[in-house]
């Protein structure tokens, strides 16, 4: 029974955290500018990111190795710093969007000057880590990040027409009015991959796995959590594009605010939708920002071999702690300059997906290793999906900056 | 006193030169630059319009309106310094999108304060739709 409910908690916090600001943007924005058109990104990525987040805990599970500790064994001492140094640039910049986000959820609740509410977000961020346990961040920021449901709500309300919508499911190159509009569909694509699949997911799933104490008994709990929990944090981003396409489109608004999004759930459910919207954003933005804080002091301690976890006393981890404050107090220095979380969140996640090949390589030759993994190694579906995202990754992480670059950050 | 006049003169040649310098110096605006800032002033203009709709049709919240539209304004300011170069030969269509956004953050300002009208809201469309015009015109075939 109490399995029973962990794997139901599991689930409900992978899909109530599936979201965050970047995601919520770059999906919204697809739907806009593509409609349908790009649903396949989003069915795609959530595959990807279930095959690599399964394999990280798996690894973790069998051999008790993080993610950086593999990374530092199977690319060396150099390309490891290198990829340490990189991931957690990108987890700061994702970080201090996130901080940002939460902010500007608390002045559309309650009013107030943006700058002091930076610093009220980040002391919650601070607080939620130093006083919640692990489990308990997970199922406050997760489940109540369930709150975004009312998306769904949403697009089924604005009754898109369905065949479109699978149609959508196959990748494909759609009609557009000038030559330059197929590069900023390439770099939409580019940017909702890399947004489901960002980095940290992975590096904090492993970690948590590692926290929790897991062994290789919990690998089809694992199995269960990714596939269910993720699938249905889908759902939740699907609808994000389908609202974009159906209520944002006809007014020609990109949304650059998540205020604007949330016009979407108020305009079926009037002011308990848009506070439903407001809340789900809230956790989803915050559940974010832990993830980031934490997957870089992880990072960070994994690879250069201190003591780590959340899940001690802070005494008995004195840098893995450091850390992590360090890392909310350099976000929030960033966000307080007044840059628009927006602006950072998608250079980001650009960015994020040039380094997603150096993570998921070492990941990738781990879980296929029989000596290290035994009976456990990449099977017959693992493998080939393993290999085909990691491709499809590393032919994302080239195009990226020249697509970043050639549409003006995806606006032609 | 003939030499005060001199040294005057060489001073507001030198003046004259570093003004003609300093303004040949900043970079026009380019075509694509003009059309992004103008792309943003149209999706400002047609999500203050939907946040106008809303309130009047009493979707929201008093504080999120005037949060909204107050994050809005400080968007569309930036939007607005964006388009401070000179336009070249695309001059009166870089003040043509000035004007529109401070028309645009005129209506902002008002709604910060909690004004709110049926008649707003169609000018903020009207205003988009400005907007979207002066973008298209931009684009290249």
């Amino acid at each position: 029974m109490k399995k029973i409910l962990e794997v139901f908690l599991g689930i409900l916090t992978a899909m109530g955290g599936f979201v965050e600001i970047g995601e919520l943007v770059f999906t919204v924005n697809a739907g806009v500018k593509f409609g349908f058109r790009l649903m396949w990104v989003v069915a795609l990525g959530t595959l990807g990111i279930m095959v690599y987040g399964e394999m990280s805990a798996r690894i973790a599970a069998v051999t008790k190795k993080p993610v950086f500790v593999l990374i530092r064994e199977r690319l060396g001492f150099e390309a490891g710093l290198f990829t340490l140094i990189a991931a957690n640039v990108v987890n700061l910049l994702t970080c201090a969007a996130e901080i940002g986000g939460v902010a500007l959820i608390l002045k559309l609740l309650f009013g107030g000057n943006y700058f002091l509410l930076i610093l009220i977000s980040a002391l919650i961020i601070f607080c939620s880590i130093w006083f919640l346990k692990l489990d308990w961040i997970e199922r406050v920021y997760g489940l109540l990040g369930l709150m975004m449901i009312v998306f769904i709500a949403a697009a089924i309300y604005h009754q898109p027409d369905w065949n479109q919508v699978a149609a959508g499911l196959v990748p494909g190159v759609p009609d557009v009015e000038r030559t330059s509009d197929y590069y900023v569909y390439a770099y939409f694509a580019v940017a909702m991959l890399s947004s489901i699949m960002l980095p940290y997911e992975t590096y904090f799933y492993a970690s948590g796995a590692l926290e929790d104490k897991w062994t290789a008994k919990d690998i089809p709990m694992n199995r269960i959590i990714v596939v269910i929990g993720f699938g249905l944090g889908a759902l939740l981003a699907a609808a994000l594009l389908i609202v974009g396409a159906q209520v944002f489109m006809a007014h020609e608004i990109e949304v650059q605010t998540p205020g604007t999004a949330a016009l979407a759930a108020s305009s079926i459910l009037g002011t308990t939708g848009l506070l439903l919207a407001l809340g789900g954003m809230f956790f989803a933005f915050g559940g974010a920002a832990i993830e980031t804080t934490l997957s870089g002091a992880y990072n960070l301690a994994q690879f250069v071999g201190w003591p780590w976890g959340k899940q001690k006393e802070p005494g008995k981890v004195p840098r893995f702690t450091a850390s992590w404050v360090v890392i909310i107090i350099l976000a929030t220095m960033i966000i307080i300059t007044g840059i628009d979380p927006v602006e950072i969140v998608e250079y980001s996640i650009v960015f994020a997906v040039v380094i997603l090949p150096l993570t998921f390589f070492p990941i990738l030759m781990a879980g296929n290793d029989r000596k290290e993994m035994g009976d456990h190694a990449n099977g017959f579906i693992a493998r080939p999906l393993g290999w085909f995202f990691f491709i499809l990754i590393t032919i994302a992480a080239l195009a990226a900056i020249p697509l970043l670059v050639i549409t003006h950050g995806g606006k032609g | 006193m003939l030499k005060t006049g001199l040294v005057q003169g060489r001073a507001s040649i030198l003046l004259f030169a570093l003004i003609v310098l300093t303004g040949c110096g900043q970079q026009k605006l380019s075509k694509d630059d003009l059309r992004i800032s103008t792309g943003d002033i149209r999706t400002f203009a047609a999500a203050t319009s939907l946040l106008a709709e809303e309130q009047i049709a009493g979707k929201l919240t008093n504080t999120f309106f005037a949060s909204q539209a107050e994050i809005l304004e400080d968007r569309v300011h930036t939007a607005k310094l964006d388009l401070d170069s000179p336009g070249g030969d695309l001059e009166y269509k870089r003040t043509e999108a000035v004007e529109i956004a401070s028309h645009l953050e005129e209506k902002l300002s008002q709604m910060v304060s909690g004004e709110v009208s049926l008649e707003k809201e169609l000018y903020l469309s009207s205003l988009a739709n400005e907007a979207k015009s002066l973008e298209d015109s931009l684009k290249d075939e």
